[in-house]
């Protein structure tokens, strides 16, 4: 556009060309980018709607005390699987936390997958752990088990101890161990509320058939107090990262997972808390050793297993039962999170991706993964983008002003809606924020998370997208723990 | 088209910190209630500990029940019920009854399925004979949950109507019934085994057999065994899977023909059952049938038959550590079920 002047000297006629084509590319350009984020935009306030719908009509929710009454004779048995890399931090208080669960039937099987530091010694020591013989199915690949560890004291805790194969890989070794009908697979740095597993169990106690997996909401453990493997108190953390991503999961969990539940197209439940069929899980072939994103590509494998069945099958999220975890507090561990989850939506969309708008997979093609196309592939990068060429438009007077602002409306001013309508829904159907003034500072946190954390994160996700284009294979995510007694 | 996307971007955000800031208001109020309502449930579960004692004297109880705030004692006593035995619950049903049921009887026919579900809870605490009726009506409710707890209040007060029509009015989700049912049947076989036996029939339905099956299996009562053996010979495998698992609980070698036919089963679900079954029932003449299933295709066969072995004690060892020396399937499961032994 600068050189125009000089061009038009010497040729008007090319000149006037050359700006038509310009303004025609950059109304094109801009169109798309505006359709693709008002695209997502809508999605979400269909989730955001589809979700209050859901809450409203959910199952009543019992006291735990009348739940253990109705249930505690008919209940499935479960299988508790802790996939440990590095943990010796919190690993001692989250399988004590998890001993100490209200639920009649479970066990609790630890996969130290190979760990560098002192998780496995930390256990034996804590637990009082002794080598032992178990017998297991091996249904499912998995590195080779170096011992199993059973305890006198705690006779339904199981330690597995392995080489080193990843999450996924410790995963699938936990699930030949066990010997319950339902599996859950939990994260080692999450803590499950006492009743947490009796009620996500329910939908497999009302459609014993027809489930094959649940997922529960996962909230922020960072600020909240901690005693005997309790959240006694829930607050906020004084990190603003995690402060953020306390919004951030509110809108995966409550809106994103729920909605689409609603739907009957869910498309993942998260690893840190999710309860699945046994049966079913080996019958898919279980987790996936090459993906980073294995609870995800699991969920897709089944729905596309049940589908090519022509099977009558439900994965459903419920909201109540609540799983906190801790959450990245600094920059480092937020980025590398956030790039392993874009490269795992990534590996998952690609390998599933001959299931997008085909009939045979209904809403798992057309809305699970129609959803991950525009969210997770062609968002980040229309968002990024955008940003720097539609006010560059603007700026060359190729673009009117309202272009620019309708982009940056989408972006930041919708946003807010989406935020804080999350916020508004939790604190209607859930109120699990006990404090009015902690409250009232995460409806500022979702109104000012739209100028800045939501750029940073897309920047993650770029780069998240460019590893996957160079074929980065993934390993344990590793972050800076503080550990439960100091969450604070 | 792009002004209309910037006013519905502000109006939408607008809106909804609008809508938030009335949710933080209500959330002032709200929070001064509800200090109230803990403060006077705490209380109220405090007064019904203490009736609960039977030498407290009726006008006593009918007197403290009257200054108490009927929701603080309703919710108290449902928290209870869970952590009192069959006396202490029948108990806490007298003390309930000095309750006037009249709204609770109005709340069934709420709008709201939290009131009507409150209502059923508060109801069934009282335990009168007269709401018995209005218990009976709630099974109709057009929510299953209510339905069933309904259900399972009829079946506390010992007031079940036919057990065949309990189950078709809760539901059965494509032939699934939901794992309450099941609970609900079990606490009714004491009474009424004679109903549930009536109710396996091999022209019946699936789902009521393998309900009726498992309620039976629940009823210590070993006779049964030869009747619920029959059941063996039907064409559903989850019948078939049931009866298996209810004569493992009752008890009765005189079944063990039977469980040893059951374990040449075409279905690997029943073969797996059968195993279990011989093993829980120490069948010695099954030994051989037990050997050859420890090269079963499936894994979870090979277990149980390897458990049921070890279980029927010297032969099943001496089978046991005879195929722990060869190198397939069969071998493999009986070394590593010997070894957990000596483990």
């Amino acid at each position: 556009v600068n050189g125009l002047p000089e061009i038009a000297a010497v040729s008007p006629w090319l000149a006037q060309g050359l700006i038509q084509n310009l303004h025609a590319l950059a109304l094109v350009v801009s169109g798309l980018l505006i359709t693709v984020s008002a695209v997502q935009n809508l999605t979400y306030t269909l989730q955001l709607f589809l979700a209050g719908y859901g809450l409203a009509r959910r199952p009543l929710v019992e006291s735990v005390d009348t739940l253990w009454w109705y249930y505690s004779d008919v209940i499935l048995p479960v299988s508790l699987l802790i996939p440990a890399y590095n943990e010796q931090s919190c690993i001692v208080e989250s399988v004590s936390s998890l001993l100490r669960l209200r639920y009649p039937l479970f066990e609790v099987i630890v996969i130290n997958d190979g760990s560098r530091d002192a998780t496995l010694d930390r256990l034996i020591e804590a637990l009082h752990l002794e080598l032992s013989e178990r017998i297991y199915e091996n249904a499912l690949p998995h590195a080779p088990v170096r011992g199993i560890y059973t305890s006198p004291a705690h006779p339904n805790l199981i330690v597995l101890d392995k080489e080193n194969g990843g999450k996924a890989d410790a995963l699938n070794a936990g699930i030949n161990v066990a010997r319950r009908p339902l599996i859950a697979s939990l994260d080692a740095d999450s803590m499950l509320e006492p009743d947490s597993l009796l009620r996500v169990v329910q939908p497999f106690i009302s459609h014993p058939e027809r489930m094959i997996a649940v997922g529960g909401t996962v909230r922020v453990i960072n600020g909240c107090t901690v005693r005997e493997g309790r959240i006694v108190d829930v607050g906020l953390p004084r990190s603003l990262l995690a402060q953020l991503q306390i919004i951030e999961y509110l809108r995966a969990f409550l809106m994103g997972r729920l909605g689409w539940s609603e739907l009957k197209a869910l498309p993942l439940v998260a690893g840190a808390f999710a309860v699945m069929r046994r049966a079913a899980v080996i019958e898919a072939g279980g987790y996936d050793r090459d993906t980073v994103g294995e609870d995800f590509e699991l969920i897709m494998r089944l729905h596309r297993l049940m589908r090519d069945k022509g099977e009558d099958y439900e994965i459903r999220f419920v909201p109540e039962p609540v799983c906190w975890t801790e959450v990245p507090s600094d920059m480092c561990s937020l980025a590398r999170q956030r790039i392993r989850w874009q490269r795992g939506a990534l590996e998952t969309f690609c390998r599933h991706a001959d299931m997008l708008f085909r009939r045979r997979y209904g809403r798992i093609g057309a809305l699970s993964l129609g959803h991950c196309l525009i969210v997770d592939v062609v968002g980040p990068v229309a968002e990024v983008v955008g940003y720097v060429l539609i006010p560059l438009f603007w700026v060359t007077g190729l673009l009117d002003l309202d272009f620019t602002l309708a982009f940056l409306a989408l972006i930041f001013v919708y946003g807010i809606f989406i935020s804080v309508g999350s916020l508004v829904l939790e604190e209607l159907e859930l109120k699990r924020f006990e404090k009015t003034h902690h409250l009232l500072f995460l409806a500022f946190v979702a109104i000012f998370e739209n100028f800045g954390y939501r750029q940073m994160n897309n920047l993650f996700r770029i780069i998240g997208c460019w590893q996957f284009l160079r074929g980065k294979k993934g390993s344990w995510g590793e972050m800076r723990r503080a550990g439960f007694t100091s969450a604070r | 088209l792009l002004i209309c996307v910037q006013v519905l971007s502000l109006a939408l955000a607008g809106g909804s910190i609008l809508v938030m800031a009335l949710v933080l208001l209500a959330r002032l109020f709200r929070t001064r209630r509800e200090r109230v309502a803990a403060a006077q449930r705490d209380e109220a579960r405090q007064l019904l500990v203490a009736c609960l004692d039977d030498e407290v004297a009726d006008a006593t109880v009918a007197e403290c029940i009257a200054q108490h705030s009927p929701a603080a004692l309703v919710a108290s006593a449902g928290g209870l019920v869970a952590d009192l035995d069959a006396a202490g619950r029948a108990r806490l049903r007298t003390v309930m009854r000095h309750l006037d049921p009249a709204p609770y009887r109005a709340a069934l026919r709420s709008r709201r399925r939290r009131g009507r579900l409150s209502a059923v809870h508060v109801l069934s605490a009282i335990g009168d004979l007269e709401v018995i009726d209005d218990l009976r009506s709630m099974l109709d409710d057009r929510d299953a949950h209510i339905r069933l707890a309904a259900a399972k209040a009829l079946a506390e007060l010992e007031a079940v109507p036919p057990i065949a029509e309990v189950i078709h009015k809760i539901g059965v989700v494509g032939g699934h019934p939901p794992r309450v049912l099941f609970s609900i049947l079990r606490s009714l076989v004491p009474r009424r085994s004679a109903e549930l036996m009536a109710l396996v029939r091999e022209d019946g339905l699936d789902v009521i057999n393998v309900l009726a099956i498992d309620a039976l299996g629940y009823s210590g009562d070993p006779t049964l065994a030869p009747r619920i053996a029959g059941a063996l010979s039907f064409t559903s495998v989850n019948v078939r899977a049931a009866a298996l698992r209810a004569l493992a609980r009752l008890g009765n070698r005189q079944v063990r023909i039977a469980v040893r036919a059951a374990l040449a089963d075409p279905s690997w679900e029943v073969r797996c059952q059968a195993a279990f079954c011989a093993g829980r029932l120490k069948i010695i003449d099954a030994a051989a049938e037990l050997e050859a299933l420890l090269g079963d295709k499936q894994w979870w066969v090979r277990f149980r038959a390897a458990e049921a072995l070890r279980a029927i004690g010297e032969i099943g060892f001496a089978i046991l550590r005879r195929t722990s020396k060869t190198p397939d399937p069969a071998g493999q499961i009986a070394e590593a079920i010997l070894e957990e032994k000596a483990a």
